[in-house]
């Protein structure tokens, strides 16, 4: 095979090994956003903190089973904190993790072989 | 409320499904913390092989396996596969078998690094089951995996569910014994084209039956994301979190790593050479 060729694959298999683990990873943040309580699955994103904040009284959200849940004003404060934190938690963890693969160039570091 | 996971395992030829369920039940117990009973039928093949097997099953539940010989093939990889015979269709049985008020059912292969599962116990429904599969490969598409066939219904998956015990539950499981007694009806109207039965073509056609065989958010899932690595991967090694695989291309491999994660493991030959790695130490 040309030397060329043979080359240019070569990276494009370490291209998409890169690529696959970026998107397990990514598929792992998305998980992590999910915000499971009382038997409610909540995807938790910036503009549902944003209107939890804001509110001043209870606050009714529609969770990802399609099923109304109502927070009542004395429970808003602590459920924005949770989701809040839950956001950044994962956030930082997409963060970290990213990073350790963005660095990486071979397959074996990749994988941490 | 007593809490726990159960486990089946019936040995056939050349796969040792015991040695699976050990193992599942080792990491049940350092990630769920729950009690965990094994569905079997040869004790003293599981004392005599795995003397040290009271450190992770609680409970073992002697049954013979049904008598019904099916034969599936198994893949080691993308150049290794073997036909053997399969005899776990008992699984309808759970809601008679568990020791436990609630229960989580999980494959043998299914290996657990997170506490995710734990967020079942408790939960206001009577049923949970896994559905949207993510797959380890997330390059490929295995949309054909959704559906029980291109015309019929939503396929979900009996390799993880939960349920409590309750007379909705009981109708359930009593639904899918009689689906399984009438397989090759229900194979014919849901057009599933193998003849062999499959608990998750029987559950599937259980839960279209139940909601009246329209779409419906029942059954909820089970609360976390459930990975799938197909038995044409290999798995390569076990860490203390961490999986490496060997994910097949048409006539190659693409290293890959999953850490913190859920994981169905279907290659049972590749698995089986891990967890011998990790019982050395037993």
């Amino acid at each position: 095979m040309d030397e060329r060729l043979e080359q240019a694959l070569a990276v494009s298999k370490s291209l998409e090994t890169h690529q696959n683990q970026k998107n397990i990873l990514h598929k792992q943040y998305k998980d992590n956003l999910i915000y499971y309580f009382d038997g409610h699955k909540v995807s938790v994103d910036l503009s549902l903190i944003n209107y939890c904040t804001n509110s001043t009284g209870p606050v009714v959200i529609v969770d990802d089973n399609k099923t109304p849940v109502l927070i009542d004003a004395d429970n808003v404060i602590a459920f924005t904190k949770q989701i809040t934190a839950m956001y950044d938690t994962a956030s930082r963890k997409y963060l970290v993790e990213f990073t350790k693969i963005k660095s990486k160039r071979s397959v074996k570091e990749l994988i941490g072989l | 409320m007593t809490q726990g996971v159960l486990l089946f395992a019936y040995n056939s030829k050349n796969m040792d499904y015991t040695k699976q369920a050990i193992y599942c039940a080792k990491l049940i117990k350092q990630h769920l913390n729950k009690e965990v009973a094994l569905v079997t039928d040869d004790e003293a093949y599981l004392s005599r092989q795995y003397p040290f097997y009271k450190k992770y099953i609680d409970h073992v539940i002697i049954t013979g396996y049904e008598d019904k010989v099916q034969e599936r093939v198994y893949n080691d990889g993308l150049y290794h596969s073997d036909k053997q015979r399969w005899y776990n269709t008992n699984r309808s049985s759970c809601f008679e078998l568990s020791p436990f008020d609630e229960t989580i059912v999980i494959d043998t292969d299914v290996l657990i690094f997170n506490d995710e599962l734990n967020r079942c116990f408790g939960s206001a429904e009577d049923f949970l089951i896994s559905k949207d599969y993510n797959f380890v490969d997330m390059q490929r598409d295995y949309s054909e995996f959704d559906k029980v066939s291109s015309t019929t219904c939503d396929m979900f998956w009996a390799t993880a569910f939960y349920f409590k015990k309750t007379e909705f539950t009981s109708i359930f499981f009593d639904l899918i014994e009689h689906i399984k007694e009438n397989w090759h009806f229900y194979r014919l109207v849901y057009e599933i084209a193998p003849v062999k039965f499959r608990n998750d073509y029987a559950f599937s056609i259980a839960i279209h039956m139940l909601r009246g065989m329209k779409d419906a958010t029942w059954p909820l899932r089970v609360p976390t994301a459930i990975w799938v690595t197909v038995d044409k991967d290999i798995l390569h090694a076990i860490d203390d979190t961490k999986l490496t695989l060997l994910l097949h291309k048409d006539y190659d491999y693409q290293l890959s790593a999953i850490s913190d994660a859920t994981v169905h493991v279907m290659n049972k030959f590749s698995l089986e050479r891990c967890i011998d790695k990790v019982f050395e130490d037993e």
